[in-house]
């Protein structure tokens, strides 16, 4: 092993051994296993950033560490392939995991589950390291469930509550309905390729039939649908808000809600061949961006806010990826793990301040009072927004303006409108939490969280200010684009620019947007030139339905729940209860009253038993002599 | 020897339904011993005074002794005696006709065999009865012998467990 | 040589009926004697039509399987008694359970 192989597989082991250390002795390291648990992800972070200089300034490799299945022709390996593609997904999960774990200290200090959430963090972090890292569709699989089985334990980490075991269990069931077409089309693409190997199913790809390329990705798009929480799968997203504030900030933020995006990215040849698919990633991705930010307008949970908008941009993310910009759609999943991250520790830094609370309409006028939480969730509002100089505003203008350049118009008619969407309900949110006269409980003490979860949101505030700047000059020629289009050189470009508007014109329209979205919120919840209420009853009808989440809960709960449940209330109450069961029991039934009769027999008279001989001596004799 | 077995055979059957019939067991026993006698002729008409012998010693003389012995101990004679049911009876004398049935038509339809074995009536007598069961017993039977020898011993331990006071 | 097994036949049925029949204790076990001896009648009556002497033989082990059962049941009937205060075969019905 030289030395790049050696760092890369060290990464994972940090986490790895983190995972085993707390889970299995973490009552010996007491308050110890947090900082412990930092430094090891903090170390993991470091060996990507190596990592990542070494993929800078030479070229991606391939490295096996162990055979893993060797059956007849099919030969997996635990192997990891570091290109640029992962080696950003790496800096940023481990850089992204280092922070929350450093605010988590501060957070779930006091909790009695403080080792074991360290275990599973670390768990997760492994779990994500290896789907990031992996080089076959086996690997990638199994750390797809892995992360996913993580999120669930994670969601549920409260499990004494009934509704964050629900929860946890929703998160867990909707994403079966995701997976279950992930792994069929993994089956499908072993079928038609022989292999799991990425780089030779890319080989392949060219000489398939359109047909099965376009199911295969389907089938995989379906995976990502239900791990990335788009519509119609997207349901678990604003439940898993039951668990710890971190690990919002961290799986279903920033990372693993991601790794749909990132498996599209991986898989960007055989979407590429798929013109159908691309445009279905196209559409659901647009569609949910524009839904989601819909539903975000009206809710006064804040985590859930934040929970609808990572829908959103998620969906803007899909759009990207759904028309070939491949780039784009990483640029803005970067940034967006960076703000996002940061939007939802700074709520866990407002609900850690007001012992818990959620809802916006119990507060108003923290800025005074937690001004550094204060500004670092602008700094995040602002970043979401796409207001200039912020990350958000060079992820998603480059997203929004591929969208315009190749001729599709109406997604960005649909992704600007989504933009000020995004622009109101979040500061909604800033201006009901932090500005607005104070509605908190008199007899509530709010005060700014510790230094631990203040420096870990401060960094990412500066990185949410500064990571956009990659995305300078704009569109195929900046930083970013010029380091990671390197990987994409095999995607088919299916959707060729057909026009250039020029990019300030773009632009300006998007910030324009972000600024009136902004300026709506302003009017109506600081000057209050229009009282919001008078808005609700004028709209009553989408008012409600933006409230309610468009009733896809419900719906679900109609057209799948109810039916599920009657029909497994026939499946227990009539075929477990009276045909199963009924068929035991009266198999036991009919040999126990059968018994009840035979049991006269042995009355224990030496008599009866005499006389039973003698017959019994009577009938054999008959039988010698009518044989 | 033909009015020898018929005396015989009359004196068994006789006897044999005295046994079952006496009220009192001691007649009963008495009748069984007289039985035993009758047998013992049979065995003599068919060449066998070893076994007739026996049969007096063993049975007549050894088992009958206790069975008397053990109805005088117990003094069963003087107890009430035991009733027995009508529908008991019914039954005992079906299945014992039926089985009798059976060994009539059994042993009047069955097939005769021919005689296989060496011993005839004249070869018995010049070696002597008792020699031949002898040579059998002690050479081609020495196993079931011995067997029997244990059993008897097993027999002797039941007995003085049975008798015992305590369980 | 029938004339012997008829014999025999109508003294073991005999024994068997007594065995069904009655309910002293005694009385069925002499039955039972009785049946021992019928069926060493039947021995020995096909040992001599056959001059064979293996018939001669077993009745000899017959008798002292007999012997050995009257030691062991005259045994069980003075245990009985001791028990039960009687010989009434109604009265041996622990057999169950």
């Amino acid at each position: 092993m030289d030395f790049k192989t050696s760092i890369t597989w060290l990464i994972p082991l940090f986490p790895l051994a983190g995972w085993l250390l707390w889970g299995l002795f973490g009552r010996y390291f007491k308050g110890f296993s947090g900082y412990l648990a930092s430094a090891f992800i903090g170390i993991s972070f470091i060996l990507s950033v190596i990592l990542f200089f070494i993929v800078a300034y030479s070229h991606g490799f391939t490295d096996t560490l162990y055979p893993w299945v060797h059956a007849g022709t099919l030969k997996v390996g635990v192997s990891a392939v570091i290109d640029r593609l992962s080696v950003i997904m790496l800096v940023m999960v481990t850089g992204v995991s280092t922070l929350v774990h450093i605010y988590s200290i501060g957070y779930m200090q006091d909790d009695k589950g403080f080792s074991r959430y360290f275990s599973f963090l670390n768990l997760f972090v492994f779990s994500m390291i290896m789907l990031v890292m992996s080089n076959n569709v086996l690997l990638l699989y199994v750390f797809w469930e892995a992360v996913g089985f993580c999120s669930y334990i994670l969601i549920g980490f409260w499990y004494e509550k009934k509704s964050a075991s629900d929860a946890g269990k929703k998160a867990f069931i909707v994403n079966r309905v995701g997976d279950f077409g992930f792994a069929t089309g993994i089956f499908l693409l072993f079928m038609s390729t022989k292999t799991l190997n990425y780089e030779k199913i890319f080989a392949m790809v060219p000489t398939m039939p359109t047909l099965t390329v376009t199911v295969i990705a389907l089938l995989l798009f379906a995976g990502a649908v239900g791990k990335s929480a788009q519509f119609p799968l997207h349901v678990w997203l604003p439940d898993a808000m039951e668990g710890p504030t971190p690990v919002s900030a961290l799986i279903h933020a920033a990372t693993m809600v991601t790794a749909g995006v990132y498996m599209i990215a991986r898989f960007h040849v055989l979407f590429s061949y798929s013109h159908t698919a691309s445009e279905v990633v196209l559409i659901v991705g647009t569609f949910t961006a524009f839904f989601a930010a819909f539903i975000a307008l009206t809710q006064y949970d804040i985590k859930r806010i934040v929970a609808y908008s990572t829908v959103s941009q998620l969906g803007y993310m899909f759009m990207a990826v759904g028309i070939g910009s491949y780039t784009a759609g990483m640029f803005h999943l970067i940034s967006h793990a960076i703000f996002k991250g940061l939007l939802f520790l700074t709520a866990g830094s407002v609900m850690h301040g007001l012992s818990g609370e959620l809802d916006l309409r119990k507060m108003g006028g923290l800025y005074s009072k937690m001004k550094t939480t204060a500004i670092t969730f602008i700094v995040g509002g602002l970043a979401l927004s796409g207001i200039p100089p912020f990350s958000g505003f060079f992820s998603k203008d480059a997203i929004l303006a591929d969208v315009y350049n190749k001729g599709f118009y109406f997604a960005w008619v649909i992704g600007e409108i989504t933009a000020l969407m995004t622009a109101f309900y979040i500061f909604r949110l800033i201006f009901l939490a932090f500005f607005s006269e104070s509605k908190v409980d008199k007899n509530l003490h709010v005060h700014e969280s510790p230094k631990i979860m203040t420096v870990p949101m401060i960094i990412m505030a500066f990185f949410a200010l500064t990571i956009g700047f990659l995305g300078i000059p704009p569109f195929n020629h900046s930083v970013f684009y010029n380091f990671l289009n390197v990987d994409f050189q095999n995607a088919k470009n299916f959707a060729p620019a057909v026009n250039g508007m020029p990019w300030y014109v773009l632009s300006s329209i998007s910030v324009a947007a972000g600024l009136i979205g902004i300026y709506i919120a302003y009017l109506l919840y600081i000057k209050k030139a229009v009282d919001p209420e008078k808005i609700k009853t004028i709209f009553k009808p989408v008012y409600a339905l933006s409230y309610n989440k468009v009733y896809i809960d419900e719906i679900y709960n109609f057209l799948i729940v109810k039916p599920l449940l009657v029909f497994f209330d026939f499946l227990w109450k009539v075929v477990d209860i009276k045909i199963i069961d009924g068929a035991v029991n009266g198999i036991a039934g009919a040999f126990g009253s059968f018994s009840v009769k035979a049991r006269k027999i042995q009355n224990g008279m030496l008599m009866s038993y005499l006389l039973t001989i003698s017959i019994g001596v009577a009938a054999v004799l008959f039988y010698y002599f009518i044989r | 020897m033909e009015a020898l077995f018929y005396i015989f055979a009359f004196i068994a059957i006789f006897s044999a339904l005295m046994v079952i019939s006496m009220k009192n067991p001691l007649t009963s026993a008495l009748y069984l011993v007289l039985c035993f006698f009758a047998l013992a002729g049979f065995y003599v008409l068919l060449d066998m005074q070893f076994l007739a012998v026996m049969q007096i010693l063993v049975y007549a003389g050894a088992i009958m002794v206790l069975v008397v012995l053990v109805i005088m101990l117990l003094n069963i004679s003087r107890l009430n005696a035991v009733k027995t049911d009508f529908h008991q009876k019914i039954i005992g004398i079906v299945i014992a006709v039926v089985l009798f049935a059976e060994i009539v038509i059994y042993t009047v339809g069955g097939k005769t065999k021919k005689p296989t074995g060496i011993f005839t009536h004249a070869v018995i007598n010049k070696i002597g009865n008792t020699q031949v069961i002898g040579q059998f017993l002690f050479t081609k039977y020495t196993l079931s012998f011995e067997i029997a020898s244990i059993l008897l011993f097993v027999a002797i331990i039941g007995a003085y467990l049975f008798a015992k006071k305590k369980l | 040589m029938n004339n012997y097994l008829i014999v025999a036949g109508i003294i073991f049925c005999i024994g068997a009926l007594g065995v069904l029949m009655r309910k002293n204790l005694i009385i069925v076990f002499m039955s039972l004697e009785l049946m021992f001896n019928a069926a060493n009648l039947g021995f020995v009556a096909v040992s001599n039509r056959l001059n064979l002497i293996s018939g001669d033989v077993f009745v000899i082990f017959v008798m002292v399987v007999a012997a050995a059962e009257a030691a062991v049941a005259l045994g069980i009937i003075v245990a009985f008694y001791r028990e039960k205060g009687t010989v009434d075969m109604d009265k041996a019905n622990e057999l169950k359970n």
